[in-house]
């Protein structure tokens, strides 16, 4: 372990409950001189007893220490383990805040959801074995251990070592055991994750593998998954029930050699009986101590490795370039002018560039169209343009300043970008299109009226405020992208707009209603609009051509419709396909 | 405040239906319960021989100054010590064996189950729903067996057995020591419900932040762009305060069950002895003088009865869980909404002739008529548009077709055999379907275009011939691993069009003489159109297709077109008959080109 990272957690967040622990620790000591008192009072009670004297002050101590116990015990329990949440809850909230803020490159190159869901949930919880549960209880077992074994020297030397070392032993199979549980617990988990995943895919697709008669081939998938998991947990049994109990058959087995050895003493005059009895609970006491420590030892380093865990999120940095400047030049009321210049830019999973050497301008209010193939770099090319993704230095240009040199919140705040695949909330409608706490209601029924939603959400049982995602409605592939555009329709404030086929899965009839939406909204900003479809970009002023990464072609539309390009060949067979009833039909092959 | 005792009879109830459930998968594992019913009372035999031979050993040999006696009683304890370890060892070990096979059992069965209901069981379901059944409840019953119902018998044993001895030995000392016990029954009662109801609601808290972790970090990039971090991290800390502030309640209430728990283990041995005092000077014996020996092994005894008398409430608890999972499960496997099918087949080879007479449909006995009196043919070879706006259920027409649904009125027949007396083996040979959703399998590409069929997954050429012809194979071989590329869940990792052209391999691969083709209406880019346009007129020159047409390109190329509203068949013919004759179809397919 490197002490860097326990300082540093120790600064950052456990010194603040360092008065708590003190207390803690203090009634910590009282419970544990209780607890070495009993076997005291008990010896002391069978020599009176032995002697033929008076038991009775011995067993009035005795209850005494019992209701001492209950309270101390009590005190120093809630007051050592409570902090321990505290810690874990800074640290979640600091985790989650840290997450909002970390950069898309983040999630997509380094870390996968379920794994970040991990370390802030179950790592969090890990963490609290170092402070809570770990370290007091850690000192809590050393000193009753080491009272333990002293007053266990003071009687007898040979007995106690003869019960002491093979519990050492037992400790290191123990700790062993511990960690392999851990190990393998974390493991299960995962694959009771991974069934489920496949479970909700192939429960979802019911129909379709009925419909092929799948059955046989899905139910081997999920056999497979299943025979995993059994597998896993059979290994978890093993251990837990072979390897676990080995301190306490080890105590047991302690007992046999006091038995033995310390019934010679005693027929030797050695030893009391007393002190022999003694000894008894003394083991007892010493299997529990020890059986503490091997949890605990694993729980200690189960809780460092977690805490190493979450800093290597919380030190990711965030994608605010040093130096950002938040200021940015005021902006003409119809939308600021953009500019890119030689634009390379590759994704942090791609091996190639998704986008090579494009340079354009778009003035300011202009809306221009952007086309392309699947895989031509349109969608990269906005997510550059919103900072989704940093884009180089000297690339990006708005109203001349350098977007590269902008800290992101500026940026964001001017820029309004709506994805082909929304992302929803499991909220409200309401708190979905608003994503803020208060509404305003003329703007938020204005929204969803251009948005083409406002029938269909007043259908809903509950109107705006019915809860989407998994404990309310699904939402259609449509109605997720018009309630996308109704959150851009609804938010204000921004100058440029970035619409990524936000109309693919519309129908044609709404999809025209949109249009004429989008191009009337009012104040008009600068927009960049991708599509396939030549309806949406017939009313742009410019279209730009992407093909493989490339700018290849860019113009009116009128002016590309009548090139031999991509784009006149996709007009020509869309308007083709699109061609008026009244035409002359086409021959069929 | 008096706390009711923790009443037997739900977890009894529990503990039948989980019974009832269980038994048909346990029951292979016969020979493990064997050993666990054989290996645990033994085992708890053996533990309870320790105090005895403590006892004995020191009013015996010790006390008689006799080391070969005191050796003698040694070598009996280590053995009593390790025959207790083996036995309650395999006991439980035995137990996790069986429960836990039996587990993936039932698991199975549940899975086997689900996928047989037809469309109707899931459109009463959400998928989430249907996972837990699979594997929370699951877990929870295999959880009552093995933590709640054996350990209990176990500690049952053992409280017994250890109360026995004791009372054995010495009936007035052991009444003397358990004196405490009501008022331990009564705390551990009390203490036990709070944490339940603290552990129900910190479970609920705790699902709850998973789902906003996963929220947001899926959501980050758009929280961040409206400037919505302030409102998220909200409502996440509000929620995960919750966890901390029940977690500290649960934490008050923990402790001080384990520290009266501790407490009244002193006291009782204060208990013991106070009564030894008050007795010294008697005679040995019933009544009378308690020996030290008595003593040291009541001592003992107390030390190990205390800790399955604190579990016992737990375990107890434990089955309670198990009951409401057993429930849910009985009643999903109780739920039978199979597609009843017959056996018969299909004579001569060739293209069937399709056709729906009279046919009426609701999806539930209290919806709207979906399909209403739908008369229609489709002849070998011909390609046959279905028309309508949203809702008219022209995809309804085509799931009925697929046995998606039973329960209609009117009669579907294939070549004049009703599709309910068909084989469904028999109608998946005649039907292929191409649907509107791609739906893709976490698998291979291979795997997603043959669906696990043994036949083409075997035959890796016929699998590559289906995708050439679909216009698939040119993005599938420059892919790096080609048809062994793994495809994301949903086919997150290809595009829209791409999907589709998948889906369309599929019929290819099949050589079903009918294709059921809903027509998607996403848009892709104008490359990948015309590559569906061409696979798709592959399939109309070779196969009778019926089609769920929404773009008027496809619906000019059919011989036929059959346009519905609201469920019932409004017009039939060729397209530019309808063009001349409804003025109805005239608007519909106006309204398609936007």
């Amino acid at each position: 372990m490197s002490a860097r990272l326990l300082v540093r957690f120790w600064r950052e967040y456990a010194h603040k409950h360092l008065g708590t622990y003190l207390l803690g620790a203090l009634f910590l000591l009282l419970t544990n001189l209780l607890s070495a008192l009993a076997p005291k009072l008990v010896q002391w009670g069978v020599e009176a007893l032995e002697a033929e004297q008076s038991a009775w002050r011995w067993a009035a101590a005795l209850l005494g220490v019992g209701v001492g116990t209950m309270v101390v015990r009590t005190l120093s329990r809630t007051l050592i383990f409570n902090p321990g949440r505290v810690v874990e809850y800074d640290l979640k909230r600091d985790f989650f805040a840290h997450l909002l803020r970390l950069p898309r490159r983040y999630f997509e190159a380094q870390l996968s959801a379920g794994e970040l869901i991990n370390r802030g949930t179950n790592d969090a919880a890990a963490v609290r074995g170092l402070i809570g549960y770990g370290s007091l209880q850690l000192l809590n077992v050393t000193t009753t251990l080491l009272i333990t074994v002293w007053q266990m020297l003071l009687i007898d030397v040979a007995l106690t070592l003869y019960c002491a070392l093979p519990l050492a032993a037992a400790v290191v199979v123990l700790r062993w055991a511990v960690l392999q549980m851990f190990e393998l617990t974390r493991a299960s988990l995962s694959q009771v994750g991974a069934l489920s995943d496949q479970l909700l895919e192939v429960y979802g697709a019911a129909g379709l593998v009925q419909s092929f008669g799948a059955e046989g081939g899905v139910a081997a998938r999920f056999d497979a998954q299943n025979e995993a998991l059994l597998a896993l947990n059979e290994r978890l049994q093993r251990v837990a029930v072979w390897g676990l109990p080995v301190v306490s058959v080890m105590g047991s087995l302690c007992l046999v050699a006091l038995i033995g050895a310390g019934g010679q003493g005693v027929a030797r005059g050695d030893l009391t009986l007393g002190a022999l009895t003694a000894l008894v609970v003394y083991v007892g006491q010493l299997v529990g101590c020890v059986t503490s420590l091997g949890w605990l030892t694993g729980a200690l380093q189960r809780g460092y490795i977690s805490l190493g865990r979450m800093y290597e999120v919380l030190d990711a940095p965030v994608d605010t370039p040093a130096g950002a400047s938040a200021l940015l030049p005021p902006c003409a009321p119809e939308g600021p002018r953009l500019e890119v210049r030689d634009l390379t830019f590759t994704h942090p999973t791609g091996e190639r560039p998704a986008l090579r050497g494009v340079s354009f301008t778009v003035a300011p209010g202009e809306v221009v169209g952007v086309f392309g193939l699947t895989g031509s770099g349109k969608s990269a090319l906005l997510d550059v343009l919103s900072r989704t993704y940093a884009p180089p230095a000297g690339a990006v240009w708005v109203d001349g300043v350098d977007v590269s040199a902008v800290a992101p919140e500026a940026h964001w705040r001017r820029v309004c970008y709506v994805q082909q695949q929304a992302f929803l909330f499991s909220l409200s409608v309401r708190e979905n299109i608003t994503l803020a706490a208060h509404t305003d209601e003329a703007r938020l029924a204005a929204a969803l009226d251009a948005a083409c939603l406002a029938g269909e959400v007043s259908s809903f049982p509950q109107g705006v405020e019915t809860r989407v995602g998994e404990r309310g409605v699904t939402l259609s592939g449509g109605q997720r992208q018009r309630a996308a555009l109704a959150r851009a329709f609804y938010r204000e404030g921004y100058q440029l707009l970035l619409l990524d086929d936000v109309l693919s899965a519309v129908d044609h009839d709404t999809e025209a209603r949109l249009i004429s939406a989008l191009y009337a909204r009012q104040p008009r900003c600068t927009t960049l609009i991708v599509s396939h479809r030549m309806s949406v970009l017939e009313r742009a002023d410019r279209v730009l051509v992407l093909d493989e990464g490339a700018l290849v072609a860019q113009g009116t539309p009128q002016e590309l419709a009548r090139g031999e390009g991509l784009y006149a060949q996709a007009w020509r067979a869309q308007s083709g396909a699109n061609a008026p009833p009244s035409a002359p039909p086409e021959e069929r092959p | 405040m008096t706390a009711p005792p923790a009443s037997p009879s739900p977890a009894r109830a529990g503990l039948a239906a989980s019974a009832r459930l269980l038994w048909p998968f346990l029951a292979p594992h016969r020979a493990w319960l064997w050993a666990v019913a054989l290996a645990t009372p033994l085992g708890v035999a053996a533990d309870a021989l320790k105090p005895v031979l403590m006892q004995r050993a020191i009013d015996g040999p010790i006390s008689a100054h006799d080391p070969a006696g005191a050796w003698w009683y040694a070598g009996a304890f280590a053995g009593a010590v390790v025959a207790h370890f083996l036995l309650s060892a395999l006991g439980v070990y035995a137990l996790q064996v069986a429960a836990l096979r039996a587990l993936a059992a039932l698991r199975r069965g549940v899975f086997t189950h689900i996928m047989a209901q037809g469309q109707r069981f899931f459109d009463a379901r959400t998928t989430g729903a249907l996972m837990t059944r699979t594997t929370t409840d699951v877990e929870a019953i295999s959880e009552s067996l093995s933590q709640g119902l054996v350990r209990l018998v176990g500690d049952a044993l053992l409280i017994t057995s250890t109360l026995g001895v004791m009372l054995w030995m010495n009936a007035a000392l052991t009444l003397v020591a358990f004196s405490v016990s009501p008022l331990l029954v009564w705390v551990v009662n009390l203490c036990r419900r709070k944490l339940r109801e603290l552990y129900g609601a910190l479970r609920d808290v705790q699902s709850d932040l998973n789902g906003r972790f996963a929220e947001s970090i899926k959501g980050a990039a758009e929280v961040r762009r409206y400037g919505a971090e302030a409102q998220v991290e909200g409502r996440f800390d509000e929620r995960s305060r919750e966890f901390m502030r029940l977690y500290h309640r649960a934490n008050w209430w923990d402790a001080g069950l384990y520290a009266i728990m501790d407490g009244l283990s002193s006291l009782s041995v204060g208990l013991a002895l106070a009564y030894a005092a008050h007795r010294a000077g008697a005679p040995v014996g019933a009544g009378g003088a308690v020996s030290v020996g008595v003593l040291v092994a009541f001592i003992d005894a107390l030390g190990r009865v205390y800790v399955p008398i604190r579990e016992f409430s737990g375990r107890l608890a434990s089955l309670q869980r198990a009951a409401a999972a057993a429930e849910r499960l009985l009643e999903l496997l109780g739920t039978r909404d199979e597609v009843p099918g017959g056996a018969r087949r299909l004579e001569g080879a060739g293209a069937p002739t399709i056709r729906f007479e009279g046919v009426s449909f609701r999806y539930a006995p209290d919806a709207p008529l979906a399909l209403r009196d739908v008369t229609f043919e489709v002849r070998p070879g011909e390609v046959v548009a279905l028309v309508g706006a949203t809702g008219s259920g022209k995809s309804t027409a085509a799931r009925l077709l697929l046995r998606a649904y039973g329960g209609y009125d009117g009669e579907i027949t294939l070549n004049d055999v009703p599709l309910r007396e068909l084989d469904p083996r028999e109608a998946r040979r005649q039907l292929v379907a191409v649907h509107q959703d791609p739906q893709l399998f976490k698998a291979t590409l291979a795997e997603n275009i043959h669906l696990w069929d043994p036949a083409l997954a075997a035959a890796p050429e016929r699998v590559r011939e289906a995708a050439r012809r679909a216009r698939a194979s040119g993005f599938i071989e420059s892919l790096a691993a080609g048809y062994e590329s793994e495809c994301a869940s949903g086919g997150a990792s290809l595009s829209v069009g791409q999907r589709q052209l998948i889906t369309i391999a599929r019929a290819f691969a099949r050589p079903a003489p009918v294709v059921i083709l809903d027509e998607a209406t996403a848009s892709v880019d104008a490359l990948t159109e015309r590559w569906i346009d061409e696979a798709t007129a592959e399939l109309f020159a070779e196969r009778t297709v019926i089609v769920i047409a929404h773009r008027l390109s496809t619906i000019a190329k059919a011989d036929r077109v059959v346009m519905l509203e609201r469920g019932a068949v409004v017009a039939q013919g060729r397209h530019e008959e309808l063009l001349r004759e409804s003025a109805a179809y005239a608007r519909l397919v106006g309204q398609g080109e936007g």
